[in-house]
């Protein structure tokens, strides 16, 4: 599905932001992209999508080189962007014009989708709340059906009961056709909905796994009293204890606790690649 | 929709649907403001006798130096969405090809914007003539769509508009300024050159700066007086209304997909 094979890429005038970065996707799955403010999750999503270009190195997606933005290739990607431009348009006439851009587009699903999000069809997009206009464009991208669709920071601007909705929505609507991946630093958003996770810091993969990968490697506990497990890759006070996170000697599996799964993991980079190298090798840099 | 092809018409179309449905509140607005002027301007200029001079030139002004200035204006927007970045990833991701997208803007421009244009204008002022004949007893000349001279303006605005079309997709914003100051600038060095070569050549007909031709009975070989009397009013034709626009619009649409690299 994706395909990035010893890619480089340069902002002018600035250090190199990856350099030699290989990454595999394939398609079925709901990928996760945490990092860090900076660590280039919108770039990489943006050089998927065709906006960027890679200065050397293999970018392929779904078979098309996206620096080219073919338009066959532009009607299988739907790239929802942080900040949101939309037209002056009721959100029916947006769907309207651009819907037949995109072979698959259900306009039940779309109306379905809008419908669950609490969002009329003849509101008027340009005088929506930032949030609304995310639920709006997130419904549209979800309703194109194309294969690949890309969301950098969908939950910003999304209020509490939203977010569980969105959650939903997305594991419903992902299929073994589609990939969805879905760039974010909040990441108790998208809890229990990822699958695999990759993990950008200072432009380098440290990891891409599948939860049950990490579940079978690491141990996400609460650890009640004032000490610390020897061999804990993290921890972090909570009422009564510790939640700490370490290697998973006894076999038994626990629930991924994203956040400390991410501070353990930029904690300990070096451990953590140790742990996954059996089964991780190609990925990180 | 058929997706294979770089240049499809129901993806044309449906860009052109696009533009015109989000753009035309601004386009409109922009005509609105245009004709305000226009009934303030008519009100100056107006005759005051009921039976309008047939000669009186108000339109040929007033309509050549709104087709130009306005449409200028209009192409000189088209491609703004390139230069605001959310809009910008927008437009990139939308699924057309770069021809299409640039077909898009070439049609609104060159075959849409004098095809409305002149329809608005003749609308307008066949409201207006009464209106202003009844408040304020003065009247204006009718206006006439296959004058001679509207015709030359609207080919005029076709044959220039693609300088300004490509000044959009080179420059960000402000590129109407820009377009202009850039052949203010192009002119000023191409009339120096011109003028230092001309002396160069032509060294015995000036008198330091003046131009005085010899009186030793030389004339120029006949030739060179063929060449400047026959050939270069048709060359300069040619540059005039079909080099300048064909080259302004292929090298705007290369531009075009540079800038989106």
């Amino acid at each position: 599905m994706i395909n990035l094979n010893q890619l480089s890429f340069t902002y002018r005038k600035r250090k190199p932001l990856f350099t030699d970065l290989n990454l595999n996707m394939e398609q079925g799955n709901i990928y996760g992209l945490l990092g860090k403010n900076g660590a280039g999750k919108s770039t990489l999503l943006k050089i998927i999508a065709g906006l960027l270009h890679p200065k050397s190195g293999e970018c392929e997606v779904m078979g098309h080189i996206p620096a080219n933005r073919h338009p066959q290739f532009l009607s299988e990607l739907y790239f929802v962007t942080e900040e949101l431009h939309v037209p002056p348009l009721k959100i029916r006439q947006y769907k309207d014009l651009y819907a037949p851009f995109y072979a698959n587009f259900s306009d039940e699903q779309f109306s379905s989708y809008i419908q669950q999000f609490d969002i009329d069809e003849n509101w008027v997009m340009s005088k929506l709340s930032h949030g609304q206009k995310k639920k709006v464009i997130l419904s549209f991208g979800l309703a194109s059906n194309c294969k690949l669709l890309m969301m950098d920071e969908p939950t910003n601007g999304l209020d509490i009961p939203s977010k569980g909705l969105f959650r939903q929505i997305i594991a419903s609507a992902i299929t073994d056709e589609r990939t969805f991946i879905i760039s974010t630093h909040q990441v108790r958003d998208i809890a229990n909905m990822i699958d695999p996770i990759i993990i950008l810091e200072d432009s380098k993969i440290l990891l891409k796994e599948t939860l049950e990968s990490i579940t079978q490697k690491l141990s996400f506990n609460m650890h009640f009293g004032t000490e610390i497990p020897a061999n804990a890759l993290y921890h972090e006070r909570i009422p009564g204890g510790y939640q700490v996170v370490t290697p998973n000697t006894n076999g038994e599996e626990t629930e991924v606790e994203l956040e400390s799964l991410f501070n353990a993991v930029v904690a300990n980079k070096a451990k953590i690649q140790e742990l996954f190298a059996t089964v991780n090798h190609n990925e990180t840099v | 929709m058929n997706t294979n092809t770089l240049l499809n018409p129901a993806r044309l179309l449906q860009l052109l649907k696009i533009d015109i449905s989000t753009n035309y509140i601004k386009i409109l607005g922009s005509i609105a403001a245009f004709f305000g002027i226009c009934v303030f301007v008519a009100t100056l200029n107006g005759d005051s006798s009921p039976n309008p001079d047939p000669s009186d030139p108000f339109h040929l002004n007033f309509f050549g130096f709104a087709i130009l200035f306005i449409g200028f204006m209009f192409t000189s927007v088209l491609f703004n969405e390139l230069n605001r970045e959310h809009e910008r990833q927008f437009y990139l991701t939308l699924p057309a090809s770069n021809l299409e997208k640039f077909t898009t803007k070439w049609i609104e421009s060159i075959i849409l914007f004098p095809i409305v244009f002149v329809a608005l204008y003749a609308l307008f002022f066949m409201i207006i003539k009464p209106i202003i004949m009844a408040t304020m007893g003065c009247t204006l000349p009718d206006f006439s769509p296959s004058n001679t001279m509207i015709l030359f303006f609207i080919k005029l605005y076709i044959s220039l508009s693609g300088i300004f079309l490509l000044g959009a997709v080179v420059f960000g914003n402000f590129s109407a300024v820009k377009t202009i100051a850039s052949i203010a600038v192009l002119g000023a060095i191409f009339g120096l050159i011109v003028f230092i070569f001309f002396r160069v050549i032509f060294y015995d007909f000036f008198h330091g700066w003046e131009i005085h031709p010899p009186h030793d009975g030389r004339e120029p070989a006949p030739w060179i007086q063929d060449f400047m009397s026959k050939r270069m009013p048709t060359i300069l034709e040619y540059l005039m209304w079909l080099a300048i626009p064909l080259f302004t619009w292929v090298v705007a649409y290369f531009k075009l997909k540079e800038k989106e690299v």
